[in-house]
């Protein structure tokens, strides 16, 4: 049943992709204004069907938190999840849709994606002993949210480089850069979902530290996922700092907020096995 | 002395030192965890002397890069950085030392969001007066620093900036002490039976084995296996609970239960086990002589991974390994190497006065002798094998210590708090500076923000239009 909710939820990111598409190109504030709402109730969906995967997951005897991520499937919805909020709550502050049409077809692809067409398994699985634990739901959601805050950085930079530069140093299109809001406030969204994913990282990194004390007896083993985390943090930490010094801010900041994305990136395909082998993964 | 003692301090705890720091960190880790791809990538390629430099990184990468004493001193420095970062902003210190102009420069940011400047011919004889309630008013009630021909006013808004300041920094100083208090944990492993206490853990420093003894004896009641979550018949996912006790003299005894990864915490110790129990071997009677002219004949009875103490010379005599013949056909033959020679075999560890290891050797039912240059000569033999229950398990507990853990808990929420309070709550700082010149006087407007630079930079304008009202005479 929450399989097909998800399904359901999916489409209703697409409407709403389509709907910012139509608003960044047509310009029509009744078209943005439905863009916002559809996404506010597909986000409302969204939340309904994690309320019901939980309590299916009771149901089969499993009784534990999506919010463990034991599968792709698990972590893209919830990935979709936090994104969406971020984003809800960035055009709320920020009183700009534009942004919609970077977000919403990611998010709605991802979905789509996660529902059937990348022929993921979205069984409820039973959790191996070592994933058990409430430590570990705090751990990887905080980690999950601060890369999608990282995520918005990393797309506000990019927009930010499209506004006040095209490719080969030409002057950004008119067309584009009209549509586009101002690069102080693209400098600003970047600099302030950066300092939330900074938070949200330290206590990703802290709840994680926890948790290797109680599995491995040790809060940090320099295991390659844990080099990479603190690879970030510190990168992330030099983005701040330089910003506070105001050595870097616009293009140049633009740039390290999307290399340390890269560096995020990195890091969690590490987490899930993918480029280094590493305790981090379960299945080890 | 105070001078360069204020010099000292500024540049630990200048930003760019910070920066600097944060640098050469992350190439250092950096390099650490792609030390396999680099290698590599140098061997593949074949440049000239490729090899050769392929191979001395690959000694220079053999030990960790991390208990390196260069990466320990870049460690001592970033903790340098983030005690002078915080000292530097003590009023308290400032005056110690003398220094205004540094705590000017550290209250406002190098390059201020929003600075200007004009010149008055004259000042109004109440204008600092003025200044200082206009400012009091506005923001908050300004710090003055004065020196000869300059006075500076500063007023902020939004003072827990400042102490998200000491929080985060602090937090940060917190968890690397409890790094460096846990540098002196011990970790180690302990093999218990059904029924059996101990109180030795077993673990190696610097290579060699030793134990360390713990101030209560731990006793592993019960341990059975737990049935693989319903709907995943996978038995992969089975665990094992473990019922122990930790047995201090007078008190009463304590229980607690370890089940799969779950841990226990109790009294300075963590306990935890191991996936699964380890098949237990045949038990043998160990006939041991110690000292060289005709010792004092003992008969031990020990399964693996069981301790005695020999009353005569305080040593503990350890049986690690147990090869059976029966056991080790074809393969197995050549792990047990010589002892294939004899029906049973089994390597005997002899711990000394400093608990460390000083004898290890294979015994046999012929005697051995052990004898090393100032240590008590040994002689093993095995006088017996007594087969065990086959269904008898042997679970390894990993017992650690957490010597600086609450300090690292404690650190990181503080941290985590202070990051919060500089980057969620709005801050916002002015300074006023009126120095004389020639023929009147300048008085420079500089303002700075956390959040909403175009919102300071309409305010400071605004209190800029108010300080030349106040001045004009």
């Amino acid at each position: 049943m929450n399989v097909a909710l998800f399904s359901a939820v999916s489409y209703i990111y697409l409407f709403s992709s389509l709907a910012y598409c139509g608003y960044f190109f047509f310009r029509v504030d009744e078209v943005g204004k439905a863009a916002t709402g559809i996404t506010a109730a597909g986000i409302f969906a969204h939340t309904a069907a994690y309320a019901l995967r939980w309590f299916e997951s009771y149901k089969l005897g499993m009784g534990h938190s999506p919010l463990s991520f034991f599968t792709l499937y698990e972590t893209i919805i919830f990935a979709c999840w936090s994104l969406t909020l971020m984003y809800l709550f960035l055009e709320h502050l920020f009183r700009t849709r534009a942004l919609g049409i970077f977000v919403l077809p990611f998010i709605s692809l991802a979905m789509l994606g996660a529902s059937g067409s990348l022929g993921m398994s979205s069984r409820i699985e039973a959790l191996p002993p070592v994933l058990k634990g409430n430590v570990l739901a705090y751990h990887v959601t905080t980690c999950m949210m601060s890369l999608t805050a990282f995520l918005i950085a990393c797309i506000a930079a990019g927009l930010l480089l499209l506004a006040t530069k095209a490719p080969g140093n030409m002057p950004a299109p008119a067309a584009l850069s009209n549509r586009l809001p101002l690069p102080q406030v693209l400098d600003d969204i970047c600099y302030k979902a950066t300092a939330v994913g900074f938070i949200l990282f330290s206590m990703a990194m802290a709840t994680g530290a926890y948790r290797a004390k109680i599995i491995w007896g040790r809060y940090w083993s320099w295991d390659p996922v844990e080099a990479g985390s603190l690879i970030m943090w510190l990168l992330y930490a030099l983005i701040l700092h330089g910003r506070y010094q105001r050595w870097w801010g616009g293009t140049t900041g633009a740039l390290l907020s999307i290399a340390a994305f890269a560096a995020a990136i990195c890091s969690f395909l590490i987490a899930a096995n993918r480029l280094m082998t590493s305790a981090h993964y379960p299945i080890q | 002395m105070n001078r360069l003692l204020n010099r000292t301090l500024t540049h630990m705890a200048s930003i760019n030192f910070t920066i600097m720091l944060l640098v050469m960190f992350l190439l250092t880790i950096l390099t650490d965890t792609m030390q396999d791809g680099i290698i590599s990538f140098v061997r593949g390629v074949r440049l000239p002397g490729g090899n050769a430099v392929a191979n001395w990184l690959n000694g220079y990468f053999s030990a960790e890069v991390h208990d390196s004493r260069w990466f320990k001193l870049l460690l001592v420095l970033f903790i340098l950085n983030l005690l002078a970062c915080m000292t530097k902003r003590m009023p308290g210190t400032l005056k110690m030392l003398a220094a205004p102009a540094s705590e000017e420069a550290c209250r406002m940011p190098a390059a201020p969001l929003f600075e200007d400047r004009f010149t008055v011919a004259a000042l109004r004889a109440d204008f600092e007066q003025r200044l200082y309630h206009l400012l009091a008013e506005r923001l908050s009630r300004p710090a003055v620093y004065r020196t000869a021909g300059r006075s500076v006013f500063f007023s902020q808004r939004g003072k827990c900036f400042h102490g998200g300041f000491y929080l985060a920094h602090g937090g940060l100083l917190l968890v690397l002490a409890g790094g460096l208090f846990g540098q002196s944990a011990l970790s180690g492993e302990m093999f218990l039976r059904e029924g059996d206490a101990d109180d030795k853990v077993f673990f190696n420093k610097n290579g060699i084995p030793c134990f360390g003894k713990l101030d209560y004896r731990i006793r592993l009641d019960r341990c059975v296996p737990v049935d693989p979550p319903a709907g995943d018949a996978d038995s992969a996912w089975r665990t094992y609970r473990s019922t122990i006790s930790m047995l201090r003299e007078g008190t009463h005894d304590e229980k607690g239960t370890l089940e799969g990864y779950r841990t226990l915490a109790a009294h300075g110790i963590r306990v935890g086990q191991s996936r699964s129990p380890e098949k237990d071997g045949p038990q043998l009677t160990l006939s041991l002589r110690a000292g060289k002219a005709g010792g004092k004949h003992r008969t031990f009875s020990l399964r693996r991974h069981q301790c005695c103490s020999i009353p005569e010379t305080g040593n503990v005599v350890r049986l690690k390994e147990v090869f059976v013949s029966d056991d080790y056909p074809g393969a197995s033959r050549k792990k047990a190497g010589r002892a294939a020679l004899a029906p049973c075999a089994a390597t005997v560890e002899v711990y000394g006065d400093n608990r460390s290891l000083i004898h290890k050797s294979l015994v046999t039912t012929h005697p051995v002798s052990l004898e090393q240059p100032g240590q008590e000569a040994y002689e093993f033999r095995i006088t017996g094998v007594e087969k065990n229950d086959p269904s008898s398990d042997c679970m390894r507990l990993l017992v650690c210590t957490e010597p600086g853990g609450s300090l690292i808990w404690i650190g990181a929420a503080i941290a985590i708090a202070g990051f919060s309070l500089i980057f969620l709550l709005s801050h916002r700082r002015i300074r006023v500076a009126i120095e004389k010149s020639g023929d009147g006087y300048f008085i420079t407007v500089a303002g700075w923000t956390s959040r909403n630079p175009d919102g300071l930079k309409h305010y400071a304008g605004l209190i800029k239009e108010l300080v030349r009202h106040c001045a004009a005479a």
